[in-house]
């Protein structure tokens, strides 16, 4: 269709014309007239709603909202093509075989054995072992072979050692779907352990020897303590109203030495609700301050935040500093249940705040304990009551991690976006289906690619300047703030707004300072050659025969150097103002903590950097730049460093 | 140091004249969240309240403390005990119990927590805390007039001489202009290009208008005898004058409002048009009638000081937040600015802005708009030379706006200038990489503009400051204009107390603090110069005897008091279209020049300073504003240590 104008959210003078293309896959328009041929891809399966308004005297408005929040508005002159494209949409948008979904179709040019190797990217195996089980109280457990117990579950599952198969089979039939107590993580530290399950069946009354068995075994598993917590996480109220329909849950005195604990997450309906209303105040025109704050308490989200932020420091707290084991429930134990793990997990294990290992724990959480992806997330034309933002709510429970503790992950907010987008885009296999039954039985492996060996492959472009592995906050559990305080939890507005290009800081400090540590790494990278030709003209000027001719070598790299010192003033001004700093805490706020892990970067990686970090001023200054280095201690390139001024003065 | 009778303990190094009134030795300080403590004395002296930490490695420097409050800072001091329920001391309630606790608000929105271990200092406690509530209430506040200050006993000496092998280093103090002097405001006009301007002296002796400053910017084709017709026409007479040209072309003056009373003669029209319209194309005029009154900002001002010192309920914080209308005002503020600034770099006319006193908004209007259109206002001298010409010496009421005056009356109190600063961190946070300085330095300006001990914040006008002190930099930088000398003059001669500027840094913190104060990316370098703007729509219909006047984003025209019908046909109304949030329509559809912020002013756009006002609560303590926590020095300790150790292992082989 052509003619048609994309219109932006803040000004209506700012709209384009260009074309509008529909793809078997995907939504394109590519602007008219510029240069550079603006082009906008939106993908089938990211289109949420599409919505027709009423005909002006422009042309027929179109409105498109995306899965990833991106909002766009069409004019289409005529209404008869936008009726079309309409139609068409409504259609494409809403597949309803699998075989339709984008992953199928989508090749990325690379060959069956590095399709394989994507895959093996992540193993859960190996998490597992990492963690430290199989071990004297864990075991693997072929109950669920074929899916047989239960079939929303991954066929290996890690269960207490003394929980013989008839206990397992026989909890299983007193939980929610058979949905059994089985193993999320473990902490080798202490032995104890996260393990999650569905709500039992108990009724008001109701009970079950094999399954009260299960929790005293899980409570075995941990000797040093003689009673673990039962979390549930939904509203009391909800929980009580599922005993009518012969749900519930666990009864304190039917099971010896439990401790029960109500959390109240609301369901997969509240929050779908709360985040409509959040997005309908990002969708303002132009919001004033009252809109804007009234809009974002009005609808709850960031206090949901909070509820399952609670929950998964509740539980990392009873593990890591209790040392008591938790099993974790909801309903059926696969939306708050993987939320609230997740999060424990994360808080706990350094391992999960990395970028591999944070693929590791939604492969595990997330995706083999049953997430139903495909319901929530829409994927296939389905129930809209099933739809909500289970997902979405644990990536920005991480990003307000992030920004509570800003060195302790290693991937940035772009990995976060990155991942939620591709949750939706259905342009890798990971994500589709509601178990990984499903998945086997479509051959997702086979068929279609990995999202995290993409990601991994990209990895230069998530990496957040500011970890270090030796910071404090990589290390251990992290404690955020449990004081009530209400502007912890900000408005994630690189996500929610994220295609509102106005609304966002015109400057990044991350971009930048990860633009000065690569330019630091290519100079000292420069530096290393440099100094090893250096070193092997020196062993032969050990002969003393050639002395001109390497002089004139030796200035032409000179020249070399000073041009690449003033292309990179800026991060030697940083290791030069730091020099005086001795006592700065990492903690300060971004910039600060920045900084000084530029310093390290310098200081340890290369000695020799900081001292050269004068060779701009002139070659006098080489001779005593040693002493003036600042940190560096004068170790061995004190002697280099008078090799070398000697040499240029003769 | 000083003769101050204070030297009982090395480490305190009191300001001249100050006597420490009571102390408490072996107090401790409680950090934090955590439970943590540092012990050290807690002094209370007639000007401050000061907690020395005991183990702190000769805290020299004689203003130089995280932990202390100027008197007049103190908000409020509540005493609490296990055995009774907390009070708040003022002087006339004294403490009746033995107190345990002194959490001190400080109307900087730093809240310190003090408690007395039990070993038989109690009654050194209850000492202390009886001693700063009489303090507070008998210390002298600022007076208003030119005798006003004689509450501060001035010995007669000259400041503190330690800072001196450092007053060289001082950044900013030597390249800043404090604009006292002649040459500051020539060489600043001269820096802005503005051709068709010049400096006039008309006012030195502070005849003309005694609130303006001495020296003017005035167009060049107005003789200073014309000029002074001019004043009469403008309330507290205060002439409208240039205050920044744009490279492109457009300038900014600043006026007061046109006098109710004046009826200006034929003459005098042919003055004032001169002096307002020139010959410089289509002139604005931008009134303050959206922006918040001073009412309004004192009273978000105090809401928002208690809803972050106090404590609110955890669903209503965003609307509570909303409802101290303090980041409304701070929006409002901004898409102002970027309205004028527009008009300034997109259109190539002339603004003024008028203000009924021109005393208030229009310091913040023409301070923020200089920062969105000009580089070198971003630098940290170019900042404080922005404050000291636009606040300082424009006459900003200080002592009156910041509460500094003790019997005046409170309706007068209105934080202007921390609104700035607060719409200063707004740019900051959207274009951090464009700022010379950070947002510790305006934390630590925050915080000086609530203690009295600088020549910048005591006075209100230019001429008032020359009446009761001279102020005298210990770096010479600056030197007093010897040709204006009054010689009817009030000064004291050796008996004037000198107080620094607030610009002294390297008196209150060490070299590390104020290496924090520069933005360490540096700003950028200065763009090219800036293309003139395009002359546009405004100038087709009217020419030079256009006067328009800028009201919720769009133009209407406007006439003069004094003329009698509009000299045209009411051309039609410029409306700037859809000015929504974002950058105003006023700028046109082109791509903002280099060197020009146009900041985002959505709702979403506008944070809450966080680390300024919120400092006060527990879980924000550690985030001081410069001392590391002890949670982050140990760790930092660590981190070197581990280091060494492995500089260590290294070495041998």
């Amino acid at each position: 269709v052509e003619n048609v104008r994309l219109l932006d959210r803040f000004s209506s003078r700012r709209a384009v014309v260009g074309t509008l293309y529909l793809t078997a896959t995907h939504v394109i328009f590519v602007e008219n007239g510029s240069e550079t041929r603006k082009e906008t891809w939106v993908l089938h399966s990211q289109i949420s709603s599409i919505e027709k308004q009423a005909t002006t005297a422009t042309g027929c408005p179109l409105l498109i909202r995306c899965k990833n929040f991106q909002v766009i508005q069409l004019v289409i002159p005529q209404e008869r093509d936008c009726h079309d494209v309409y139609i068409s949409l409504i259609r494409l948008a809403r597949p309803v075989k699998y075989e339709e979904l984008y992953c199928f179709s989508f090749n990325p040019k690379l060959d069956k054995e590095e399709r394989e190797q994507g895959w093996k990217l992540v193993d859960l195996n190996e998490e597992y072992n990492r963690m430290g089980v199989p071990n004297s109280y864990w075991q693997i457990s072929d109950v669920n072979r074929d899916y047989g117990v239960c079939d929303s579950y991954p066929t290996e599952v890690y269960v207490p050692k003394s929980a013989t198969a008839h206990i397992i089979v026989g909890s299983s039939k007193f939980r929610s779907r058979r949905r059994f107590p089985a193993l999320s993580y473990y902490c080798k530290g202490n032995n104890a352990s996260i393990c999650r399950s569905s709500q039992p069946l108990s009724g008001f009354s109701a009970r079950c020897l094999e399954d009260e068995q299960m929790l005293q075994a899980i409570r075995k598993a941990n000797p040093g303590s003689d009673f673990i917590y039962v979390v549930d996480t939904r509203p009391k109220l909800n929980a009580m109203a599922n005993r009518a329909a012969g749900k519930g849950y666990e009864n304190e005195d039917n099971y010896s030495n439990i401790k029960f604990q109500f959390i109240g997450i609301e369901n997969i309906h509240v929050m779908r609700n709360s985040l409509q209303k959040m997005l309908e105040v990002c969708e303002l025109k132009s919001p004033s301050m009252s809109d804007f704050l009234w809009g974002l308490e009005n609808s709850g989200w960031l206090k949901h935040i909070k509820a399952i932020m609670d929950a998964g420091i509740f539980i990392a707290k009873a593990v890591a500093e209790e040392g008591v084991s938790v099993l974790v429930h909801c309903s059926d134990g696969w939306d708050r249940t993987a939320q609230v793990c997740s999060v424990a997990s994360l808080l706990l294990d350094p391992y999960y705040r990395t970028m591999k290992g944070f693929m590791v724990l939604i492969e595990k959480d997330w995706v083999s304990f049953g997430h139903k992806f495909n319901h929530r997330y829409g994927n296939l034309d389905g129930d809209p009551k099933e739809i909500s933002p289970v997902i979405d709510q644990f990536i920005e429970c991480v990003w307000q991690l992030m920004e509570q503790f800003p060195c302790a992950f290693e991937f940035n907010e772009r990995f976060l976006i990155h991942i939620q987008h591709h949750i939706y885009s259905c342009q890798f296999g990971n994500f589709l289906c509601n178990s990984q039954k499903e998945r086997r039985e479509l051959k997702i492996k086979e068929r279609t690619y990995s999202l995290w060996a993409h990601l991994w492959k990209n990895r230069a472009d998530y990496l957040n300047p500011l970890y270090r592995s030796d910071h404090s906050q990589s290390q251990g559990t992290l404690h955020p703030q449990i004081a009530p305080c209400n502007f912890l939890y900000k408005f994630w507005s690189g996500m929610y707004n994220r295609f509102e290009k106005g609304l966002h800081p015109r400057q990044s400090v991350t971009d930048y300072l990860m633009a000065v540590k690569e330019e630091t790494q290519q100079l000292e990278e420069e530096l290393e050659v440099l100094q090893e030709r250096l070193a092997n003209l020196q062993k032969s000027q050990s002969g003393n025969n050639k002395v001109k001719s390497k002089q004139e070598d030796r200035s032409k790299q000179f020249g070399l150097y000073t041009s690449n010192n003033s292309l990179a003033n800026t991060p030697q001004e940083y290791s030069s103002d730091l020099k005086s700093f001795p006592s700065r805490s990492p903690s300060q706020g971004d910039e600060d903590s920045a900084l000084i892990l530029t310093q390290d970067n310098l200081k340890s990686s290369d000695p020799d950097l900081s001292a050269n970090s004068d060779q701009e001023s002139g070659v006098e200054d080489l001779s005593c730049k040693s002493p003036s280095g600042g940190g560096c201690l004068p170790s061995e390139d004190s002697g280099k460093d008078s090799d070398e001024a000697v040499f240029l003065a003769g | 140091m000083s003769g101050a009778p204070c030297g009982r303990r090395p480490t305190f190094s009191g300001l001249p004249g100050e006597r420490v009134l009571e102390e408490a030795a072996a107090a401790r300080q409680r950090c934090g969240n955590g439970g943590g403590s540092v012990p050290g004395t807690l002094l209370c002296t007639n000007r401050r309240l000061a907690f020395l930490p005991g183990q702190a490695p000769g805290s020299h420097g004689f203003l130089h403390s995280e932990v202390e409050v100027a008197l007049p800072c103190i908000h409020k001091l509540v005493a609490a005990s296990s055995f009774s329920k907390p009070k708040v001391l003022t002087a006339t309630s004294t403490l009746k119990f033995i107190p345990e606790e002194l959490a001190v608000f400080c109307r900087d929105f730093r809240l310190l927590h003090f408690y007395f271990p039990e070993n038989g200092l109690a009654p050194q406690a209850f000492r202390v805390a009886n001693a700063i509530a009489q303090a507070r209430e008998a210390a002298a506040w600022l007076g208003d007039t030119a005798e006003g200050h004689d509450g501060w006993p001035c010995p007669g000496e000259t400041p503190p001489e330690e800072e001196h092998e450092e007053e060289d280093k001082e950044e900013g103090l030597s390249t800043m202009l404090l604009f006292e002097s002649l040459q500051d405001w020539e060489k600043e006009l001269q820096r802005l290009g503005a051709v068709g301007w010049r400096v006039s002296a008309v006012n030195e002796r502070f005849d003309m208008a005694p609130s303006l400053p001495q020296y003017l910017w005035v167009p060049s084709g107005l003789l200073d005898h014309d000029l002074k017709r001019t004043f009469a026409h403008f309330q507290e007479r205060r002439v409208p004058r240039l205050c920044w040209h744009h490279p492109g072309g457009g300038d900014l003056l600043r006026a007061a409002s046109f006098h109710p009373a004046s009826e200006p003669g034929s003459e005098d029209v042919r003055c004032l048009e001169t002096l307002l319209l020139g010959d410089r194309g289509p002139c604005v005029l931008a009134n303050m009638a959206e922006l918040p009154t001073l009412a309004d900002i004192q009273l978000a001002h105090l809401r928002l000081q208690a809803l972050c010192t106090g404590a609110v309920a955890e669903e209503k914080w965003l609307s509570a937040l909303e409802g101290t209308r303090w980041l409304d005002h701070v929006r409002t503020c901004l898409r102002k600015a970027v309205e004028v600034v527009s008009l300034l770099a997109g259109k190539r006319c002339s603004v003024v802005l008028q203000e009924p006193l021109d005393r208030d908004l229009n310091c913040l209007l023409a301070s923020l708009v200089q920062l969105l259109g000009d580089p070198h206002a971003r630098s940290l001298p170019g900042f404080q030379s922005l404050v000291q010409r636009e606040w300082v010496a424009a006459g900003h009421p200080f002592p009156r706006r910041l509460g500094l005056l003790h019997r005046d009356t409170p309706r007068e109190e209105a934080p202007v200038f921390l609104l700035f600063l607060d719409c200063t961190w707004q740019l900051l946070w959207q274009f951090p990489g464009d700022f010379g300085f950070t947002e510790a330095f305006l934390l630590a300006l925050h915080d000086s503009s609530f203690s009295p001990y600088f020549s910048t914040f005591r006075f209100s006008c230019q001429r008032q400051r020359g009446h009761s002190s001279m102020s005298r930099l210990p770096s010479q930088t600056y030197r007093p204009m010897g040709s204006w000398q009054d010689p009817g003059g009030h000064r004291r001669g050796s008996h004037t107390c000198t107080f620094p500027p607030v610009w002294a840094w390297g008196q209150r913190y060490s070299r590390q603090q104020r290496e924090q104060f520069r933005n360490p990316m540096g700003p950028p370098a200065p763009a090219e110069s800036l293309a003139p703007g395009t002359p546009g729509d405004l100038c087709l219909w009217g020419g030079a005897r256009l006067v328009l006047t800028l009201a919720k984003g769009s133009l209407c025209p406007h006439p003069l008091p004094w003329w009698s019908h509009p000299p045209l046909r009411p051309p039609h109304r410029v409306s700037p279209s859809e000015s929504q949030g974002t950058q105003g329509g006023l700028l046109g559809t082109c791509h903002p020049p280099p060197g020009l912020l146009l900041p985002c002013t959505a709702g979403p756009c506008i944070r809450l300073w966080h680390r300024c006002y919120l400092r006060g609560l527990p879980q924000e303590q550690q985030r001081g504003r410069l001392a590391p926590s002890l949670a982050g020095l140990a760790e930092e300790l660590e981190l070197l240590q581990d280091r060494l150790h492995a500089w260590n292992m290294r070495r041998p082989h």
